[in-house]
């Protein structure tokens, strides 16, 4: 029946048919579902994922590591094409890891996917801007020789201090983001000698998943809802207001920080503690860079901060824990305060920086190394070169 | 709560549902009279800024007491002390500001009780039987939630006929489906569609004021000659549907403000579809009153015709004024009221050169009829120049592009609005002809389902993106 053939008071009167009771909200189930897909078809365009080539091969002490002389490719939803090429050792640097080329700075940079510069093309990366510019302010070459590596967390990153000194750096960087601190699990720091488990393990029995968790999984698989994450996110407010329901693991932009984050934070410390003794053994000095995530680059971005929430929490309690060991501690946060909204410097869905971010956090990074590691910069070509030859 | 937001939409659907627990006129009354100084309540916290209104009330009920006792030149006097006490608290910028009230008050919704208080002031006044309105439902009739931020215009007749019935009128699950469907419509209206027109139109005032290659400058002279009136219609319209579509859902049937007014191929025919509470109201009580006062006064058959263009001038330079307090408003009203006088001289010169038969031959032909409906449209977007923009602003706007290029624009936005009005009245009714034997097929309720959930899905996605307050309602502030 057509509501425009009837009369304003035949329709007041008018009964429903029965069968609308069901066929009415069947067609708004319909029309949510054609919405739907008609959106997840436009997305899976625009947002389109890959990945070509695989360049991890099994690590006795980290799981994982990257192939030597190994190229793939990747892109997800909100990134463009990335290219990763990794050296004879499987760093993600251009320069070869052999024997350090006179008159040449080595910069040995470890950490997680942060300091890989994940979703993020080589020359943009923050180690590759820093790696020019420093070349160019102290007129010599200079290398970064990069071990980061996805999932390669603060326990991972002390395993490595062995391969990292055996390229005979000049500088140490480690470089952390809140999710690095977020995987530091106290309760493995017993055991943190012991190998780490290979990628995919065999070993594990499959996991029984709830129903609610499987329409959770295929949500957040699907295109059309990446779509509307990716431009929902893109207000920092809407973002945060979504992030903070994010549990304990968010719980680092809260103030004060959790007793759960204070014993992550104490493991670090520890941790901090055992590397800096290593480095200063191989008389080089240790650094250590915060990279903001996501959340604390929207808090930056937002006019007010909501009560009990503060960027800068997660980056005192770094800069505490590194001073307490005599670390210079890099503050990145702050070049992200006076740069351009969150939305420009990260990939909103993935929480990783994007090139735009890099800069800004090379750029404060260089800054802050010319300020106190001059003399390690600087000096290298006279005293570090004369040590070689003298080896 | 003061814009078509999710708070207004579910402020009044849970008032809708208590109001509804009962079908008693007394239960429905107190229902909401209490949302409506709920809502009062929630626009602003401090009952402070509301003195000012509730002196309007009170004035507008102590004249409508002494008209009730047949006070000599009650009526008059009440009339024009509203009138008075209305510019006054509207802070008209004629009158000098050491006059006005300096403490910080809330106008809200006064221009809409304004045109209520008055309405019952000379309706009490011309009444041969009188009647006795209460105090509560008078306070009822002024302050009904769903009519107090932008109208409609509801005479005191059609409400307290609905309000106050016995058997209150049906609310089935048909009603209740079209009202949901028209709530959704008309948040879509203003949240999506009012939205990303006020966009458009920001972005060509900036295009506008900026070095930019005289092309650009142009078309963007012509998306902002074209935007705003649609802008306009779907932030006035769209709140206008949710509080109509509130109201039914109340047992209350609030008058209809809009017929497709661009659908109108006149300045006239225009203003009998577009704000039509208030165009009505000032043909009753300022048109009617004035032709009858010049036909008396003038009684040369040959000057009969012309009265009717002094009248609409009138009329319609008071809707211009109405809308603001400054000057710009003035000249939006002498624009308003010019086009319907000259509307009116044409319509007249055209009858006497072609001759009644030869007149009606070509206000039906369809060229002619797309023409004038294209020109009505541009007319009004030009008129808008004073209803949205500042002096200095319209001043820029103007000074961006020279004499002839404006002409070029307007001539060319005179030709698009042809052309798509005439396109958009054809689809709509090839559109209409698509029918079964019970109807049109896009009008079925099967097919507004689809139209609701497709705008209601976009609205939700949109206002969750943009995260922001819902946009303010244009009419609210006048």
């Amino acid at each position: 029946m057509t509501e425009s053939n009837l009369g304003k008071t035949e329709i007041e009167d008018a009964k429903l048919p029965r069968r609308d009771i069901i066929l009415l909200p069947l067609i708004i189930l319909l029309t949510v579902l054609v919405c739907f897909l008609a959106t997840e078809v436009v997305a899976r365009h625009y947002f389109a994922q890959g990945a070509e080539g695989n360049c991890l091969v099994r690590d006795a002490q980290i799981g994982y590591r990257f192939k030597s002389h190994c190229t793939m490719r990747q892109k997800i939803a909100e990134s463009p094409w990335i290219t990763y090429q990794f050296n004879e050792c499987g760093y993600r640097s251009k320069e070869p890891c052999g024997p350090k080329p006179p008159g040449t700075t080595r910069i040995v940079l470890l950490g997680s996917s942060t300091a890989e510069g994940y979703l993020v093309n080589y020359d943009e990366t923050f180690a590759v801007r820093a790696q020019r510019r420093l070349a160019q302010d102290y007129g010599h070459p200079f290398e970064i020789q990069n071990l980061g590596r996805e999932e390669c967390f603060p326990i991972c990153v002390s395993k490595r201090m062995d391969e990292a000194m055996q390229l005979r750096p000049d500088l140490l960087v480690l470089a952390l983001s809140p999710v690095d601190i977020q995987h530091l699990d106290p309760a493995e720091m017993q055991d943190r000698d012991k190998p780490m488990a290979p990628l995919g393990n065999p070993d594990m029995a499959p996991v029984k998943i709830s129903a609610l968790k499987k329409v959770q999984v295929f949500l957040s698989q699907s295109y059309a809802v990446t779509a509307i994450q990716y431009f929902l996110y893109q207000n920092a407010s809407t973002f945060i207001r979504l992030y903070l329901h994010g549990g304990d693991s968010t719980a680092y932009i809260r103030t004060p920080l959790s007793p759960a984050w204070m014993k992550r934070f104490d493991a670090f410390d520890l941790l901090l503690g055992e590397m800096t003794q290593r480095a200063r053994t191989a008389q080089v000095p240790l650094v250590v860079m915060e990279m903001p995530s996501l959340a604390q680059g929207s808090l930056l971005s937002m006019d007010k901060q909501p009560q009990g929430v503060d960027a800068g929490v997660f980056d005192a309690e770094l800069k505490r824990i590194a001073a307490s060991h005599g670390v210079q501690f890099i503050d990145v946060l702050d070049a992200f305060q006076h740069g351009p909204k969150a939305n420009r410097l990260f990939y909103v869905i993935n929480g990783h920086v994007n090139g735009a971010g890099s800069a800004l956090a090379s750029d404060a990074l260089v800054e802050q190394l010319e300020q106190q590691q001059s003399p390690t910069l600087a000096g290298h070509s006279q005293t570090q070169d004369a040590l070689e030859r003298g080896r | 709560m003061d814009a078509a937001s999710y708070q207004l939409v579910v402020f009044g659907l849970a008032v809708a549902l208590v109001s509804n627990l009962s079908r008693s006129w007394l239960w429905r009354s107190i229902v909401l009279l209490t949302a409506s100084i709920v809502f009062l309540g929630l626009i602003a916290r401090s009952p402070m800024v509301y003195l000012p209104l509730a002196g309007f009330l009170l004035l507008g009920y102590v004249g409508l007491i002494l008209i009730e006792r047949n006070w000599p030149r009650a009526t008059m006097c009440s009339v024009l002390v509203t009138v008075f006490a209305y510019i006054w608290l509207k802070k008209y910028t004629f009158l000098p500001e050491s006059l006005f009230l300096h403490s910080a008050y809330s106008a809200l919704g006064l221009s809409y009780i304004f045109f209520r208080v008055l309405h019952l002031l000379i309706d009490t006044g011309d009444n041969q039987e009188k009647r006795h309105i209460g105090l509560g439902a008078y306070l009822l009739y002024m302050l009904n939630f769903t009519t107090f931020i932008s109208g409609p215009i509801q005479r005191y007749d059609a409400f307290s006929r609905d309000q106050f019935a016995d058997k209150p009128i049906a609310l089935g699950p048909r009603v209740i489906g079209s009202q949901l469907e028209r709530i959704v419509r008309g948040f879509f209206k203003v949240n999506v569609l009012a939205m990303l027109l006020h966009m458009v139109q920001d972005d060509a005032v900036a295009q506008l004021s900026q070095p930019m290659p005289m092309q650009i400058k142009m078309f963007a002279a012509i998306k902002l000659a074209l935007v705003y009136p649609l802008f306009l219609y779907a932030n006035f319209s769209g709140y206008i549907d949710i509080v109509i579509a509130l109201a039914r859902l109340m047992r209350v049937r609030l008058p209809e403000n809009f017929d497709r007014p661009f659908a109108a191929s006149s300045v006239l025919d225009f203003w009998n579809r577009w704000h039509m509470t208030l165009s009505n109201w000032l043909k009753t009580y300022v048109y009617n009153p004035l032709l009858v006062l010049l036909m008396r006064r003038i009684s040369s058959l040959a000057w009969q015709p012309f009265l009717g263009v002094i009248c609409f001038f009138v009329t319609f330079f008071l809707i211009g004024v109405w809308h603001g307090r400054t000057s710009e408003f003035i000249v939006f009203g002498v624009l308003t009221g010019g086009g319907m006088s000259i509307n009116k001289l044409w319509q007249l010169w055209l009858g006497r050169l072609m001759g009644r038969k030869g007149y009606k031959a070509l206000a039906t032909n369809s060229v002619y009829v797309s023409c004038s409906r294209g020109l009505n449209f541009v007319w009004f977007g030009f008129t808008l120049f004073w209803f949205w923009a500042g002096w200095k602003q319209i001043g820029a706007i103007f000074s961006a592009l020279s004499v002839v290029e404006w002409i070029s624009v307007w001539l060319t936005a005179w030709l698009v609005a042809t052309l798509v009005l005439a396109l958009w009245e054809w689809l709509r009714v090839a559109l209409l002809s698509i029918r079964t034997t019970e109807g049109p097929i896009l009008t079925s309720r099967y097919a507004l389902t689809v139209y609701a959930s497709v705008m209601g899905l976009v609205a939700v996605v949109v206002t969750a993106l943009l995260n922001q307050a819902a946009p303010e309602i244009v009419y609210k502030s006048f």
